[in-house]
């Protein structure tokens, strides 16, 4: 064992963490011959024999303050304390709860609609000929050659359109 | 006479009491304080008040705000007891309390760094002391190392990060297993060991040059 794996370890050696006794002895011979880790537990050992002696009690009055203290929570316990703003809050809420009921009581029911009687569904109507497709812009006209003027055009399959010259 | 008789008898009692609650466990006076008994809640703070203020005390470095800490604690203890897991170790209970109320203490202190002045200057106050509460039948150079020693491991503690200074402090003042710290603070049990490991390596690198 070296300095460096002592002081890894420490904590397991202090607190008993090692199971076996070789990795025990092993500690214990490294401390026995290492003068720096032998000082170096020695200082940690005195710092906290130190610490644990340097023990403080509270103040005279300490408990004084604390009695006061849990005299109001026992009060408190004791006697549930509803302020005004709450008692007030609560008032409120019952009338409007008792004011509901009685609306809801006066209220006339209404008569529950009489519902038609069943009507058969459209059919969808398939045209066979070629669908007509409106333009909004009626600037569309201005194509020179465009048989259907004023946005309306005659959209035909690709292979029958014929090349159109463009122009003005 | 009779008055004085039965003020006499009363008081008996209560000692009596006093020493029975002092004899229980921490579970049987919980189940006492729940159960009606006035005496038995300052039974428990009897039993916790002094190691509370340390541990607190420790953890945050200001005695007079610790105090007010542990009184926080209690009253807190008293408000929610009812609501305790009775299958718990109330010591863990109590400590977890105190814990999350020095750290929300430390929090709040590096929020606000003119409490950390006024403790650095409470502190700075309390220093310069005169030795009038030291044992006086120790010579003067003993009286002086003692001094010196205190304020050195107080110093060395108060170093070691947060983290590392409660897993510390509740192992070496507290003597508390790893599984109460773990359950204190949070942790697992590996970063309790790791933690404590690193605590204790650097508490040793502090206070090594100081107790040469």
């Amino acid at each position: 064992m070296n300095c460096l794996e002592l002081r890894e370890r420490y904590t397991d050696f202090r607190d008993g963490l090692v199971s076996t006794s070789r990795e025990r002895r092993r500690f214990d011979r490294h401390v026995a011959q290492c003068a720096l880790c032998r000082e170096w537990e020695a200082a940690l050992q005195r710092g906290v024999r130190a610490l644990q002696a340097a023990h403080i009690e509270p103040s005279p009055e300490f408990r004084g303050r604390l009695e006061a203290r849990l005299a109001v929570e026992r009060q408190r316990v004791a006697e549930p304390r509803i302020g005004p703003r709450t008692g007030l809050a609560a008032a409120l809420f019952i009338a409007a709860a008792l004011a509901l009921i009685a609306v809801e009581g006066v209220r006339p029911r209404t008569q529950p609609v009489a519902s038609l009687p069943p009507v058969p569904f459209p059919k969808p109507v398939a045209h066979a000929g070629v669908p007509n497709v409106t333009f909004q812009d009626p600037r569309a006209s201005v194509v020179a050659g465009n048989p259907n003027p004023y946005g309306t055009a005659l959209v035909q399959p690709a292979s029958r359109v014929e090349p159109v010259t463009a122009g003005r | 006479m009779r008055a004085v008789l039965k003020l006499t008898t009363r008081t008996g009692v209560r000692a009596v009491e006093r020493q029975t609650l002092h004899e229980l466990t921490d579970a049987q006076v919980v189940q006492r304080h729940l159960g009606g008994d006035p005496q038995a809640f300052g039974a428990l703070v009897d039993r916790y008040q002094s190691r509370l203020l340390n541990f607190v005390n420790r953890t945050i470095g200001d005695r007079e705000r610790a105090e007010d800490l542990v009184q926080e604690v209690f009253i807190r203890v008293f408000r929610h007891l009812h609501r305790f897991d009775q299958t718990k170790k109330f010591s863990t209970w109590i400590y977890t309390i105190a814990s999350n109320l020095a750290k929300n203490e430390l929090r709040n202190r590096s929020r606000n760094p003119l409490v950390l002045f006024q403790t650095i200057k409470k502190n700075w106050e309390s220093d310069h002391r005169p030795l009038q509460f030291e044992d006086t039948s120790a010579r003067p150079d003993d009286l002086y190392r003692k001094r010196f020693l205190k304020d050195a491991v107080e110093q060395c503690v108060s170093h070691l990060p947060e983290h590392h200074r409660v897993v510390f402090v509740l192992r070496e003042l507290e003597g508390k297993s790893y599984q109460e710290i773990a359950e204190i603070t949070g942790c697992n049990l590996g970063t309790v060991k790791s933690r404590l490991n690193r605590a204790r390596n650097s508490f040793a690198q502090l206070i090594e040059p100081m107790v040469e």
